[in-house]
């Protein structure tokens, strides 16, 4: 059995080891052809892989509240408890997601305040 | 059932409400998160959302105004076929939406005509969750 050596690294984080072979060499070909700019850094092309999946993760709700509260007052597209995108108006938030292709599960306007909420008049 | 959702409003508040995602699209795609709204007389959405993505409108509003928490919008009244996705399954169903222009508001209306005379709602405010059931 072959053994990895290394040089001693300033850090005392768990690190693991990745061998390119198999399903991980086949996801990095596929990644490879997708960011030519960076094919030719294998380790790069991991990195970007994770950050890639990383965001087609469904987020936090504590996350998601905070993200939304940025955007108060601001039209709001959601899918899979993830901020896709945010506009100040409602076209834009249309229009961008037909542009990327995108579905949505949810689309409104972060309350600013509980008096920001619809009623309607006369019949509340 | 389905579960209230809780949205912020403002700094530190949070607010749980009804709400469902209407989709006035075919493919359903783009929806126009909802209030249920027993205080609406009927169906109020985005006139701006609705023509992004693609229902044709009147040129001209064709209803009377509605007002809105305090804000007035012109009604495009259409009948229109509506779809919302329940237990895994879109729903659809026809209806006399006014779609409004302005509407500034977080969510639509899902009110009394439109709504409510297609689906049966069991309301539990208590746990925060809702349930409804197409008339058919």
């Amino acid at each position: 059995m072959g053994r990895w050596y290394t040089r001693a690294v300033p850090t005392t984080r768990p690190r693991y080891q990745v061998t390119d072979t198999g399903r991980v060499g086949a996801l990095l070909d596929r990644a490879a052809a997708a960011w030519p700019d960076i094919a030719h850094d294998r380790k790069r092309l991991l990195l970007r892989l994770a950050e890639t999946g990383a965001e087609h993760l469904p987020q936090p709700a504590d996350d998601l509240d905070g993200t939304l509260r940025d955007h108060a007052g601001q039209w709001v597209a959601i899918r899979d408890g993830r901020l896709l995108v945010a506009a100040d108006d409602a076209t834009a938030v249309v229009t961008w997601l037909q542009e990327h292709g995108e579905r949505a599960e949810e689309l409104y306007r972060v309350p600013a305040s509980v008096e920001d909420l619809p009623a309607e008049h006369g019949l509340t | 059932m389905i579960a209230f959702r809780s949205v912020p409003a403002g700094r530190d508040a949070k607010v749980a409400l009804p709400l469902l995602d209407v989709y006035v699209d075919r493919a359903m795609t783009i929806p126009q998160t909802s209030l249920l709204d027993t205080g609406a007389r009927g169906v109020r959405l985005s006139a701006e959302i609705a023509r992004a993505v693609g229902v044709e409108l009147p040129a001209e509003p064709n209803a009377p105004d509605v007002i809105v928490g305090g804000v007035r919008s012109q009604v495009h009244l259409v009948s229109h076929r509506l779809s919302v996705e329940l237990d895994g399954r879109p729903v659809t169903w026809d209806a006399e939406v006014a779609f409004c222009a302005p509407w500034p508001h977080p969510f639509g209306l899902l009110g009394m005509t439109g709504f409510f005379d297609a689906f049966d709602l069991v309301l539990q405010g208590r746990d925060e969750r809702f349930a409804l059931t197409p008339r058919g």
